[in-house]
């Protein structure tokens, strides 16, 4: 938006006005000093029109449109019988500091102090702040003339949640301050102290009138709430692209993403974590993690740190979710063997790693055949590796169970499965309600009966042939085949891979480093206009609580192995959940 | 467009005061002295005046601000004008959507074979509503005649003669009238039997609100493809007028089962089920299906008739139907008995009452074309353009008179092979032999039905729209369906002085249904004060509702079951995402004659 500049024109000159009225009452008129003063506050109210003017022009706009409406002088009038005396520094409950009790429970302080009472004797002086008031620069006691000046957080503070105002002397008692007598049937009845805010916002709902209402989100006025409109309107205008899902995801956690094709210049950690770009300067909570270095050449929505990261599943994946190292017929072991180090041979083309325990293993097995590796390091792998499970609500689920289900991120070891005759039989870890856990793998076996079991699909998807499975000779030969499979899955990559990698992707967020303006949870309801329909997003959300780590080890009993709940598993190794002081919660797009 | 300007009295005495305090501060800040007090005359002659025309411009600029969004004109009545309002829509490519007028048919019996004028200034009425003949028409007996605007009059076998004449109401969005409603004609061409609905008239669409154009916005936004949910929704919308609203199944929707019914049972993405809702209320369409005997039943007390009962069944499946809910009436075709010496009339009177009739099921329907969505099973394709085969069980009683009896006094000492004039129906006469004849009579092993089913109009161009190669995304999948019904039933009193006019029943239905069939899709529940909003909206001042309002909500899932819910408060719809059932699928359906009023007095 465009600023205020002075002078605007002849309305803020007062000689121009004085001027235009005539040669007499500019030169010869004795009261001239009156009409300039007269004409000095006319352009003072003249200013305020123009401001509004202003903003009016940019509300056209919804990259200009202001968040809060301004009004450069606001007469605040502060009623005494609606003054709070409060302590100017009130006690806490911290054991360490000074606290409600007796003497002897504050020290250093020999007295006891009761409720209310402050730990100095000084005082601050609160009243309701103006309606729909979400800032107040400076306060004066008058606005050409003034012997006081008030700075917000020095001489006041301003609080939003109880909307009010909170000064550090008595304005009633202050010199120069104009002080009236309200009467009441010609009896005093109460007294007004006039103060003037300089600069004063007032939320006037400039977004949801203008641009919110349209898309049917009415949320708090802030910058959160405008860049969350400017995303989701760029998602109906430019198409359901990934750009437009992270620029809301982004408005809605207060992460920045690159908002051009920019070049890395700093990245600075302090009191904020900066990344200065040659064209913006990017701000975070202290701590975050940088996914960029200085030199770095960064793409429009890119993200620059690591507390929103996407992670794209389709195509990208480092790992299959199974392998089937030993103990397939011999008749396909070749076609396995050779299937397999295809597509080893092609991660370790891509630049992937392979560090995960069970794939190491698998990785040695196919070693001890001779087969040569060159894995290289990418952090790909890390990224899913940090993944404890993913969990798969009622949203994702074909049936009906009382709980969500877990398949946790760990590599297991399957020998000899005891197969039926359809091949059904072939089970991997999955975590929640036994029941529901149970009626999961009836439901897998009834479709395994009516199409192919997931054993027989492993099968084919080695080398055998499906055409074979319609005589009831070869089938059966093929499922004794499957029994004898010696075979490395983990459920959570089997499921990315084999399920979800097509129309799916995963966005990481570390929810200790997310923005202070971040919006309502509810505001994610907004995400599930900005995709195709038929694609979706899982949200990896990290809450991390350094000050509540607790030593898993010592704390973790046999009953709480033994609960039936989703969340805690035997087969999640201790080490994973000491080296990450965390809770991963995976949930699909939530409902509107 | 007009917008006044902005009076005096519009202006707030708080912001009046407020700018006086700031223009008497900087004023007596350099001259003390100078009296601004309230009461002076340099108070009531610079800082009044000043201090009101400041308010005036910033209100007027305010106004101006607040002119560019619906939302606030919405909220002023100094605003909301339409002109304004379409202004403003304009830019984001959003029209006002024309009101359309109530359609249908009449169909006109009289006792006499002449020529008849059926002019457009003649009034076609029921309560309240006036209907028109589209043109000028002429109902003539001699078929031999091809005049513009003539309509020929059938003689049925009772020696009445009928015709059908096409009517349109005369304003915008009349609700739907129900087949055989009884009009009357002003003036009346004379010999007049009877006037009825010949089908259900289609409803009228009342010009757009401002509410409702505030709804649509979002989609104004959006590119016109098949893109995002939004897109999708705008995009059906300016293609198909009759598209009024839209709810989009895919992937991380918990009622999307068509992309987690695989192995795993976890929803694979890739997906959509594309849920329109193409009509205030399904059309109801007649389909004549040939039914096939199936045996004969014992007497059935609960149908409160006595006899046997003969079974035929019959199915169908026609694209007309498509997307269709239910059957809603049925009625086979009487032979009478009118035999004579010469000829064995046949003709197809109305039909007896059906006893009953059981849906036994509804298939999946194979279609001949280059993209299908992937259908797994007949639920899947249920209310879609893919749903098959409908079969039905019928039970009827015995006709009293005993046809084959007749025909056989009829055909006495005539050789099998003779032929006799038979008069089918209309007045259709086909020479049959006397086997023939006592295959269509003694045999009896089929029956002509008039099926008349509930249908969501338009479902397979919509599918067809999204199928299309220049309007599909490549590797997409959708299935477009008609929201699941949820049949209401309202039933409510209405308490009216005595001395005063009675209201009228058909427009306190009409409200009612509006209002219910007014709720989007994602509308969870239907609440009594809906209903009594819009009853007492046309309701006179001295007449008003009596509580109970009792409602009833027949859901119809996709296995064929139906749940009924009834309540005097709230209907709340059902929850079976595993089925593909919810709120976000499943619409409120209410015709108006589904609406009991009861008028007392008092």
């Amino acid at each position: 938006m465009t600023l205020p500049v002075y002078p605007q024109g002849d309305m803020a000159r007062p000689q121009s006005m004085l001027a235009a009225v005539g040669t007499m009452w500019a030169e010869q008129f004795e009261g001239r000093g009156v009409l300039l003063a007269m004409f000095r506050a006319r352009q003072l109210l003249y200013e305020g029109v123009y401001t509004e003017y202003l903003e009016t022009a940019a509300t056209l706009s919804q990259n200009e449109i202001p968040v809060y409406h301004t009004e450069p002088w606001v007469p605040i009038v502060l009623v005494e019988s609606e003054m709070e005396v409060v302590p100017a520094q009130p006690l806490t409950y911290a054991a360490d500091q000074a606290h409600y009790g007796e003497p002897g429970d504050n020290p250093p302080y020999d007295q006891e102090f009761q409720y209310g009472d402050g730990l100095t004797t000084a005082y601050f002086y609160r009243f309701p702040l103006p309606a729909a008031c979400k800032s107040l620069a400076v306060l004066t006691e008058g606005i050409t003339h003034n012997s006081h000046t008030w700075v917000s957080g020095t001489d006041y503070y301003v609080d939003l949640t109880t909307q009010t105002l909170t000064l550090r002397v008595n304005p009633f008692t202050q010199t120069g301050v104009l002080v009236t007598n309200v009467l009441d049937a010609d009896v005093n009845a109460d007294r007004e102290a006039l103060l003037f805010g300089f600069q004063c916002e007032f939320d006037w709902d400039y977004l949801y009138v203008h641009y919110g209402y349209v898309l049917g989100l009415d949320l708090d006025s802030s910058p959160g709430y405008q860049a969350l409109i400017q995303s989701v309107w760029g998602a109906h205008v430019h198409g359901p692209t990934v750009g437009s899902l992270l620029s809301a995801l982004s408005a809605v956690y207060d992460v920045p993403l690159a908002v051009s094709d920019e070049v890395v210049t700093a990245v600075l950690d302090g009191e904020k974590f900066q990344v200065i770009t040659d064209k913006q300067v990017y701000t975070y909570p202290a701590g975050s993690t940088a996914m960029v270095a200085v030199g770095d050449a960064v793409k429009q929505y890119a993200p620059l740190v690591t507390t929103l990261k996407p992670m794209a599943l389709s195509g990208a994946l480092p790992i299959r979710g199974y392998a089937i190292a030993v103990g397939v017929p011999e008749a396909l072991r070749a076609t396995t063997y050779a299937a397999a180090q295809r597509e080893v041979q092609h991660y370790a083309d891509h630049d992937y790693l392979y560090a995960t325990q069970g794939l190491s293993m698998f990785v040695a097995n196919m070693a001890a055949r001779g087969t040569p590796l060159t894995p290289t390091i990418s952090t790909l792998l890390q990224d899913y590796a940090s993944l404890p499970g993913l969990g798969v609500g009622s949203a994702l689920l074909a049936h009906a169970y009382v709980g969500d289900l877990v398949f946790p991120n760990v590599w297991q070891r399957i020998t000899a499965p005891d197969l039926d005759a359809y091949g059904n039989g072939l089970q991997f870890t999955v975590q929640g309600f036994d029941e529901d856990v149970t009626r999961y793998w009836q439901d897998v076996e009834t479709t395994g009966q009516q199409e192919l079991s997931l054993a027989l699909r492993l099968w084919v998807a080695q080398g055998g042939s499906e055409a074979a499975l319609a005589t009831p000779a070869l089938k059966a030969e093929a499922v004794a085949a499957c029994a004898r499979m010696d075979i490395w899955i983990n459920p959570m990559y089997f499921m990315l891979w084999n399920v979800l990698a097509t129309n799916m992707f995963v966005v990481k967020v570390l929810h200790a480093y997310t923005g202070n303006n971040q919006l309502l949870a509810s505001a994610l309801t907004q995400m599930r206009k900005t995709l195709l329909p038929t694609t979706s997003y899982l949200a990896f959300i990290e809450m991390q609580i350094p000050e509540e780590v607790v030593n898993i080890g010592e704390i973790w009993s046999e009953e709480v192995f033994a609960s039936t709940g989703p969340v805690v598993d035997e087969s999640i190794e201790l080490a994973i959940i000491e080296d990450t002081p965390a809770a991963g919660i995976i949930e699909g797009v939530p409902e509107e | 467009m007009s917008i006044d300007p902005i009076s005096l009295d519009d202006v707030s005495e708080a912001s009046v005061v407020a700018r006086k305090q700031v223009l008497r501060d900087i004023i007596n800040a350099e001259y003390p002295s100078l009296s601004l007090e309230e009461g002076t005359v340099n108070q009531q002659v610079i800082l009044q005046p000043n201090a009101e025309i400041d308010v005036l411009q910033q209100l007027t600029i305010d106004r101006y601000r607040r002119s560019s969004s619906i939302a606030a004109i919405a909220a002023d009545p100094t605003l909301a004008d339409d002109a304004l309002v379409d202004n403003v829509m304009s830019n984001f490519q959003v029209e006002r959507r024309a009101g359309t007028k109530a359609t249908g048919a009449i169909t006109l019996v009289v006792t006499v074979g002449a020529t008849y004028a059926i002019p457009v200034t003649m009034s076609i009425t029921v309560g309240t509503r006036v209907f028109h003949s589209l043109e000028n028409y002429t109902l003539i007996t001699n078929a031999t005649l091809t005049l513009p605007y003539t309509i020929l009059l059938r003689e049925r076998a009772d020696g009445k003669w009928w015709a059908t004449i096409p009517v349109e109401e005369s304003v915008i969005g009349g609700e739907l009238l129900a087949k055989d409603t009884a009009f009357t004609l002003t003036p009346d061409p004379g010999n007049t039997e009877s006037v009825t609905a010949t089908n259900d008239f289609v409803p009228g669409i009342p010009a757009e609100t401002n509410a409702e154009l505030v709804a649509r916005m979002e989609e104004g936004t959006a590119m016109k493809s098949v893109g995002d949910r939004v897109a999708i929704a705008a995009v059906l919308k300016a293609e198909f007028s009759s598209v009024l609203d839209v709810s989009i199944i895919g992937l991380g929707d918990a009622e999307s089962v068509r992309d987690a019914r695989q192995l795993l049972g976890v929803s694979m993405g890739g997906r959509g089920d594309v849920y329109t809702r193409t009509a205030t209320v399904p059309q109801r369409v007649r389909v004549t299906v040939l039914g096939v005997y199936t045996g004969v039943r014992e007497l059935r007390s609960e149908f409160g008739v006595s006899g046997y009962f003969r079974d035929y069944r019959i199915s169908f499946n026609a694209d007309s139907v498509a997307a269709f809910y239910r059957v809603s009436d049925l009625t086979y075709m009487n032979p009478s008995n009118s035999s004579s010496a010469t000829e064995f009339d046949y003709s197809f009177a109305e039909g007896a009452t059906v006893a009953g009739w059981n849906e036994i099921s509804r298939g999946l329907r194979a279609v001949d074309e280059p993209v299908s969505p992937r259908i797994r099973d007949a639920q899947e394709a249920v209310y879609s353009r893919y749903q098959g085969t409908v079969t039905l069980d019928i039970e009827y009683d015995l006709p009293t008179v005993n046809y084959q009896s007749a025909f056989e006094d009829l055909v006495e000492g005539y050789a099998e092979t003779a032929t006799l004039p038979v008069v089918m129906g209309a007045g259709e006469v086909q020479t049959l032999t006397v086997a023939e004849i006592r295959v269509l009579i003694a045999d009896d092993t089929r029956r002509i039905y008039d099926v008349y089913v509930d249908v969501m109009p338009d479902v397979n161009d919509v599918q067809a729209f999204l199928t299309t190669r220049g309007n599909r995304p490549p590797g997409t999948d959708y299935l477009v369906k008609a929201p699941f019904p949820c049949f209401v039933g309202v039933s409510l009193t209405v308490a009216y002085p005595a001395a005063a006019t009675a209201p009228v029943v058909q427009t306190v239905q009409d409200a009612v249904a509006a209002a219910v069939n007014a709720l989007v899709l994602g509308t969870g529940s239907l609440s009594i004060l809906t209903i009594t909003a819009a009853a007492q909206a046309v309701l006179p001042a001295a007449a008003a509702m009596v509580l109970p309002v009792e409602l009833v909500g027949v859901t119809r899932l996709p296995d064929g079951t139906s749940v009924t819910q009834a309540s005097t408060s709230v209907l709340t719809l059902l929850d079976r995402p595993t089925m593909g059932v919810s709120v976000r699928t499943t619409a409120f359906l209410l015709r108006p004659e589904d609406v009991t009023v009861t008028l007392i007095t008092m």
